[in-house]
């Protein structure tokens, strides 16, 4: 086990000495609540605070594979990385009742993150020779050439897999209707906003995120087969 | 055999994954889930597919789950190791 201490980052966010107890956050009047949007974040870490497991699963389902992937691009290790990123949501879980809501939960999260990554270093850690880099573990990437194996080093049925997967994520995006495609490639490639998008393809804003909330779901159940065998 | 999640239904529980929602499809949201805990396994795609498309195709195997059974192994012994400082 690592052990890491003083780690709550240093954003203020976290305060638990002035946690005496959070006003119930969906108390609003019905009208408020149909007209409010809110951060999908906070109102999950509400849920959470108010007893219901499952909106930290959404959190951690959210958030993990970036985490790990910060952690991993300071650590350069995947084994270390995946231990950290236990250790993040660890803190996170024991966190959230005394989160302030005066930022964002990815705010505070990177903020953990870094600093379990840090005190990793701090601690007097080094690199391992034979490390390997989470992202030798992603498709896009390849094992480090002349990087030896290591238990966390993808197995050629992997590296299939996660080839095959991303074939299939760009083929179902091909077959996808025009604006379908074209909406989510300028919002998930491209890094364009729903304005952006509404505003360069003439169309409502609601009509945008619709696209792509659609487009997603359609990616994500034809690739359900293969991602099942995968990841789950 | 598991069925095919419809459409609809997931678009509906990967609003969760947005940055911002209005409340009553946040709270329909997590109804649809808690109908249907199997759309857990589409949130967990979608949220694959985004983070593919943003260059993170990482693989994790049971990422998610390993970290759900760290905390509460974690929280367990506290739990314990608090009972037995009394």
């Amino acid at each position: 086990m690592l052990e890491n201490t003083n780690l709550i980052p240093a954003t203020g966010i976290l305060e638990p000495s002035r946690h005496t107890g959070v006003a119930h956050p969906l108390a609003s009047t019905a009208a408020n609540e149909r007209q409010a949007v809110q951060s999908v974040d906070h109102l999950l870490i509400r849920r959470f605070n108010d007893g219901d497991a499952r909106a930290f699963e959404i959190l951690v389902t959210k958030y993990q594979r970036r985490i790990a992937w910060l952690i991993d691009k300071q650590v350069r290790n995947a084994a270390v990385a995946e231990e950290l990123t236990q250790e993040v949501f660890l803190r996170v879980y024991r966190g959230l009742p005394q989160f302030r809501f005066e930022s964002s939960f990815e705010t505070w999260l990177y903020a953990i993150a870094r600093n379990f990554a840090t005190s990793y270093y701090r601690d007097g850690h080094m690199l391992a020779d034979n490390a390997v880099p989470m992202e030798t573990l992603a498709v896009s990437g390849g094992p480090h050439e002349g990087a030896p194996p290591e238990r966390t080093s993808p197995s050629p049925e992997d590296d299939l897999s996660g080839q095959q997967l991303l074939k299939a994520i760009l083929q179902s995006i091909e077959n996808l209707s025009p604006k379908m495609r074209c909406s989510i490639t300028m919002h998930e490639m491209d890094d364009r906003s729903y304005a952006e998008i509404a505003d360069e393809l003439h169309i409502p804003l609601n009509t945008v995120r619709s696209l792509i909330f659609r487009a997603r779901a359609t990616i994500a159940l034809d690739i359900r087969l293969l991602l099942d065998s995968a990841i789950f | 055999m598991k069925s095919e999640p419809k459409l609809e239904h997931v678009v509906a529980v990967a609003a969760l994954l947005e940055e911002n929602i209005d409340v009553a499809s946040f709270n329909a949201a997590l109804q649809e889930l808690e109908m249907n805990p199997a759309l857990m396994a589409s949130l967990m795609s979608v949220q694959f597919v985004k983070d593919a498309l943003h260059g993170n195709p990482c693989l994790d195997k049971q990422y998610t789950a390993r970290i759900l059974r760290y905390v509460a192994a974690a929280e367990k012994q506290r739990i314990d190791d608090e009972k037995s400082d009394e």
